[in-house]
């Protein structure tokens, strides 16, 4: 009994005392847990992310400005853990592992934008170019490379909506070659006419009598339409 | 030498028995000489009927309006003679009779006296009395009927003819013309007391069924009851008078029965009717009346559903002979009420007039005036003549005493052989005066003595009547004593004939006046009995006294009157001349307007003195002026005794009160119970002169005779009275003073106050030492200290019950201190007494409480009761006290392990500070209670006496009760103490628990470390992009 304190009332002080330090302990245990799961689930899309940024670095990816804050706190948030000694800043590692989250759907959004705008451009709106397929796959002698181009078109048009992995660079180069095919078997004035209309839009001046009347011929007629405004300025890679 | 009057009678107790009957009813027919001897004329006034010319204000002229009637073929006469009970009407009705000449052929009379008592010879007497045949058939029906029945099943044969009439024979009352709301409402309620009529016109739900249901049954023919009486008056003689109206009573139904409701249980249409009967039970009363009337005749066979004669036959019968023989039917009834239920037979008569084949009827009937306005209105219509008796025979009550007087003096025999002698040719002067003709034909031997010493009076056709044995102050008083509505039958009942045959006996054997005089006369006196008899004393004073009062007035006795009772006048008395003249008062002078006295109020006193009973006013009046006059000399302040006002006056009071003064056993109020002072106030002449006395003094003020607001009493001496009224006074106060002492124990009660304030003191938490004087005693204050422990809360009640009692504290102002100042307010306590008492009181408090309780049970209950409460509660208390504090002193020394308490409360309160810090803190919600606990502890003193504490239960409930002022506080604490010690340990247990963490930290944080690395990696890298493409 410590001096002048009847001995239950010191006994409890000694229980409240360790058992203080066990629940910091725990504390600190629980705050590792939930960072280490939160870093589990979005670690696996920024490795998805950085795979997809790779394959169009240089074509498309032009990279991003990251928050430079965030990666101070991730370094420092490492190098804390390499010191046990001193108390876990649960909070900063909480914050840490928070943010990771919150940033890796902006990620995704700039991968995929960039991904998206560089599809068009190589192939310009290819549900548009499906429904001319469609009507072309009828066209004496167009129809066989209309068909695969409008099969092509099918296959991209879902891999459009995921993260670019190889698969998805070779159904547009599949794509981008099907459609030079069929520009060669048009007549001049009808393949400058698809060509700009399949590739944002062409211009009233480029439907002449020629392209009237093949249109008529083919029952592609219905396929395009007036709108204001100028055509689109494509790039060709 | 005149004649001795000594033991002379001029009548005697046969005479009287054989001429005096007040109830004309019991007069028999056949004395006519006698009724008539004693006659005297009424007046009688005729409100209703044509007034016969000539005619007299007598009863002459009943007899003139029935004779007037004779003749007439076409017109019954009626006649009734009204007036109050006993007013003589019987005697007029009798008169006419007497007076009626038998010989004439024109009528025939049929005379129903009184003397009928019972219905079946009432009946015979009408069937006996109607010429024509039938009547034997009718009362062989009615003999029958009642002769082969007992009075029990004729009883229930009755009562069930009552429930035919109520469910069939009694109609619904129609509205009449002009009845008032009153009698709409009566009708309505009688009609609703039938019940409803079912489809066969059978009641339901009415009376009937009431009547059906076993408790209502059971009292209707219980003994005493209505139906009772009447099947008695049918098989035998019942007295009756006329003034008796015989109904059903509330005392017929059960109306407080809780039974009946019990029997209507599920008929709640019959419940409900029962409750208005409860509720008013006089129109069921008079429903049954009703009812009754109808059944009676069924009953006792006077009609029958075959065709039997019934009385209704019988007179068609006899009036048809009559019509035929050119007679008329003149009907006597001395008393209507005589016919009571069977008078609907009668009344039809009454309303059948004459024709060519009936004759008349003259009828002359008795009746008071209640039933007279109550009669059928087929009666009251067809009323010829109503004769009211207005004075009556009382309007000359001397005469009408003298006449009597007179009759019993000739006697019976004498009076009917000159009325044959005369026989209805003269109504005055046939009957002789006894003082002038009793010694054969010549005058009484002793009349003139007689006449000179007792008096006469003038009496019409007799002369001068002597008054003996009364004289005209003894007739006076004789006829006051039967007040002033006496009736003629009152006076010819006492004034004559129990009067005249006692006196005939006593004067005999020289006793006379006896002392049953006093009853007989008014004895109003105005002097007491010792002043009237003047000192006379011996074995005649008390009949000499009564002769003074009765025959002389209070004054002086007639010589003759003394003679004739054997009385010797006693000296100082001389005879008075046989008629004193009386003294004129002398003239007022105009100038000298003497102050009125009031008159004097001992005369009552005085009729006390002689038997009369007190009123109670002045019994009332006696008992406050003694009672004021012996409290006035109580001086109980000199020995410090407070009397004027609270608990001293409500002791003083307690024994000695206005009913410590017993007039006796007549006398109004309670008088003083056990262990209460009582003075027995006789009717001897020493206490007589001590109320007379006090009473002059209460109402005067002095001893001066000539001051007085009223005539100082004749007879007695001012200074006399004065002394032996102090003596009785002062012996009075003596006892009165004595028993109060002796009430109060001398200081005994202020002790035990004192006593029992500081003991209540102590149980309510107060140091022993705190309360060791007698002023620290009764100036402290209930104490607002620690509360007591539930195991003592009922003693701690108890106490402050004592302390918060302004009573007990103002007793030892009342009984033990000097008052004095202008508030009266107790200036100065006797303490030396008190003192002694404390000591004991603190030394054995509850041997003191017990002996408290003992003694003064009866002198101060509020101090004995709340004494009884308090030692009764802390008997009840002490082993449950000392257990808990017991526990408390054990826990207190085991928890604080030799520190202050406040010491220890600081250090558990910072533990459990950091034990709620960080979430170890048990139970949860505990907080509050902890917290309170150690301001609980902290607030207990340090150095209670826990070590000294030892278990030494020999006086349990001293022990308990003299701790108080530190087992409370102890107690408390420990209880703290103990919740403290609960949360240490749940709290030390919930941190056992939480020792440990559940995984590996090390390897979390590498795992993370590593994730880490990775994340920036990747980010790095989707940034770097261009940097990389540029490299």
């Amino acid at each position: 009994m410590a001096e002048g304190i009847p001995q239950w009332i010191e006994e409890t002080r000694v229980a409240v005392d360790r058992a203080g330090q066990a629940d910091r302990a725990q504390m600190d245990f629980d705050a590792l847990t939930t960072a280490s799961e939160e870093l589990g689930q979005v670690l696996p899309s920024l490795v998805e992310l950085h795979n997809a940024a790779e394959l169009g670095r240089g074509v498309w990816w032009t990279g991003l400005d990251v928050d430079s804050g965030l990666l101070a706190d991730l370094d420092e948030a490492q190098t804390a853990l390499d010191t046990r000694h001193q108390a876990l800043e649960r909070r900063k590692l909480t914050n840490v592992a928070r943010r990771l989250t919150r940033m890796e759907p902006r990620l995704r959004e700039s991968v995929m934008a960039a991904w998206k705008e560089y599809v068009a451009s190589q192939a310009g709106d290819a549900a548009e170019l499906r429904d001319l397929m469609q009507v072309l796959s009828g066209a004496e002698g167009i129809a066989d490379v209309a068909r695969q181009l409008n099969e092509a078109l099918g296959r991209l048009a879902r891999l459009e909506r995921r993260l670019p992995d190889a698969r998805s660079l070779e159904v547009l180069d599949e794509v981008c070659a099907l459609f030079g095919l069929l520009e060669g078997r048009l007549p001049a004035a009808v393949k400058t006419f698809v060509s700009a209309a399949a590739r944002g839009g062409a211009s009233l001046e480029l439907v002449d009598a020629e392209v009237r009347e093949w249109l008529i011929d083919n029952g592609a007629l219905q396929n395009f339409r007036a709108v204001p405004g100028r055509p689109q300025e494509v790039r060709h890679g | 030498m005149s004649n001795s009057m000594k033991g002379f009678r001029c009548w005697s107790a046969r005479s009287v028995r054989e001429t005096v009957y007040s109830d004309i009813g019991a007069l028999p027919s056949g004395a006519d000489a006698v009724f008539l001897a004693a006659h005297s004329p009424m007046s009688l006034a005729h409100p209703k009927g044509e007034q016969q010319p000539d005619s007299d204000s007598d009863e002459r002229q009943v007899l003139d309006a029935l004779l007037s009637g004779i003749g007439d073929e076409d017109r019954n006469t009626l006649i009734a003679v009204t007036g109050g009970s006993g007013a003589g009407k019987s005697h007029v009705v009798r008169w006419v009779h007497a007076h009626l000449d038998r010989a004439d052929e024109g009528y025939h009379v049929l005379y129903v006296p009184r003397a009928v008592q019972t219905i079946r010879e009432l009946l015979r007497r009408i069937v006996v009395g109607l010429p024509g045949d039938g009547g034997e058939e009718f009362m062989e029906r009615i003999d029958a009927a009642v002769g082969n029945t007992g009075p029990a099943e004729l009883q229930d044969r009755l009562l069930e003819e009552m429930r035919f009439a109520l469910n069939w024979a009694l109609e619904p009352q129609l509205p009449r013309d002009g009845e008032s709301e009153k009698e709409r409402e009566a009708r309505e309620e009688r009609n609703s007391l039938l019940g409803d009529a079912d489809e066969l016109g059978k009641r339901r739900n009415g009376l009937a069924d009431l009547l059906a249901l076993p408790p209502v049954n059971r009292v209707l023919l219980r003994k005493e009851g209505r139906l009772h009486r009447f099947v008695a008056s049918v098989y035998e003689e019942t007295s009756r008078r006329d003034g008796e109206q015989e109904k059903f009573e509330p005392e017929d139904l059960p109306l407080r029965e809780t039974g009946v409701l019990r029997a209507l249980a599920g008929n709640a249409d019959l419940k409900g009717l029962w409750e208005i009967v409860r509720y008013d039970p006089a129109p069921a009363l008079d429903l049954l009346d009703e009812a009754l009337r109808k059944a009676v005749p069924r009953a006792l066979g006077m009609r029958t559903s075959g065709s039997g004669v019934t009385l209704d036959e019988l007179f068609r019968r006899s009036r048809q002979l009559m019509r035929r023989q050119g007679k008329e039917l003149v009907l006597l009834f001395e008393d209507l009420a005589q016919f009571g239920l069977i008078d609907g037979e009668l009344y039809d008569q009454f309303a059948t007039q004459p024709g060519a084949d009936l004759a008349p009827l003259r009828v002359v009937f008795a009746v008071t005036d209640a039933p007279y306005n109550k009669l059928p209105e087929t009666v009251q219509t067809r009323i010829t003549h109503q004769f009211k008796i207005e004075s009556s025979a009382l309007a000359d009550r001397e005469a009408f005493v003298a006449r009597y007087l007179n009759l019993v003096r000739v006697g019976r025999k004498d009076v009917e052989s000159a009325w044959s002698r005369v026989q209805g040719d003269s109504t005055e002067g046939w009957v002789r005066n006894a003082c002038n003709t009793r010694e054969d034909g010549l005058p009484c031997r002793v009349r003139d003595e007689c006449h000179a010493g007792f008096g006469t009076v003038e009496v019409s056709g007799l002369g001068r009547v002597g008054l003996y044995p009364y004289n005209d102050v003894a007739v006076r008083r004789s006829l006051n004593n039967r007040g002033k509505d006496a009736t003629p039958r009152d006076i010819l009942d006492v004034c004559v004939s129990e009067t005249l045959i006692e006196a005939e006996a006593h004067i005999g054997r020289g006793t006379y006046p006896h002392d049953r005089v006093r009853d007989r006369f008014d004895f109003t006196i105005r002097r007491s009995k010792d002043t009237i008899l003047a000192g006379h004393t011996g074995e005649q004073a008390d009949r000499l006294f009564r002769a003074l009062v009765v025959w002389g007035d209070e004054s002086s006795l007639n010589s003759i009157v003394a003679d004739a009772f054997s009385l010797e006048v006693p000296a100082g008395r001389e005879p008075v001349s046989p008629t004193p003249p009386k003294a004129s008062p002398p003239e007022p002078n105009p100038a000298e307007k003497p102050v009125p006295l009031r008159p004097s109020p001992l005369p009552q006193l005085f009729q006390w003195q002689v038997g009369d009973r007190l009123p109670d006013s002045e019994t009332d009046l006696y008992r406050d002026l003694l009672y004021q006059l012996v409290r006035s000399r109580l001086d109980l302040e000199y020995a410090l005794f407070h009397t004027a006002s609270g608990e001293g006056a409500r002791i003083l009071n307690e024994i000695f009160n206005r009913t410590s003064f017993d007039f006796g056993k007549d006398a109004r109020g309670r008088r003083a119970g056990t262990g209460k002072v009582l003075f027995s106030i006789g009717r001897d002449d020493d206490t007589i002169r001590v109320l007379a006395a006090a009473r002059w003094f209460y109402d005067n003020g002095h001893w001066v005779p000539e001051n007085g607001v009223w005539p100082w009493p004749e007879g007695y001496n001012p200074f006399d009275l004065m002394v032996g009224l102090e003596c009785r006074l002062d012996d009075w106060a003596d006892q009165v003073r004595t028993a109060f002492i002796e009430r109060v124990r001398g200081r005994g009660l202020a002790r035990a106050a004192v006593g029992a304030r500081a003991v209540a003191l102590i149980a309510a938490g107060l140091s022993p030492a705190s309360v060791q004087r007698v002023d620290d005693v009764m100036t402290a204050g209930a104490p607002a200290s620690t509360p007591a422990t539930p195991s003592w809360a009922a003693a701690d009640r108890a106490a402050r019950d004592i302390l918060l009692n302004p009573s007990i504290r103002d007793l030892v102002g009342e009984v033990a201190a000097v008052r004095q100042g202008d508030t009266g307010a107790a200036e100065l306590v006797d303490a030396v007494e008190l003192e002694e008492g404390l000591k004991q009181a603190l030394r054995a408090p509850v041997v003191f409480l017990r002996n408290v309780v003992e003694e003064f049970r009866e002198a101060a209950p509020v101090l004995a009761g709340s004494a009884d409460s308090l030692v009764t509660a802390v008997e009840q208390a002490a082993p449950g006290q000392l257990h808990e504090i017991g526990t408390a002193v054990e826990a207190l020394v085991l928890g604080l392990q030799g520190q202050e308490p406040a010491a220890v409360a600081r250090k558990a309160r910072e533990v459990g500070r950091r034990a709620l810090d960080s979430g170890f803190f048990r139970p949860a919600d505990g907080w509050s209670a902890f917290s309170d606990a150690l301001e609980t502890l902290e607030s207990v003193p340090a150095g209670l006496p826990l070590d000294q504490y030892v278990s030494d239960r020999q006086h349990e409930a001293s022990d308990a009760l003299t701790t108080q002022h530190w087992t409370r506080v102890a107690v408390r604490g420990a209880g703290a103490l103990e919740v403290i010690r609960r949360s240490m340990m749940a709290t030390r247990l919930e941190c056992e628990r939480s020792d440990g963490v559940s995984g590996n930290l090390d390897q979390q944080a590498q795992d993370v470390r590593q994730k880490l690395g990775q994340a920036r990696e990747h980010l790095h890298a989707l940034g770097s992009a261009e940097e990389e493409n540029n490299g």
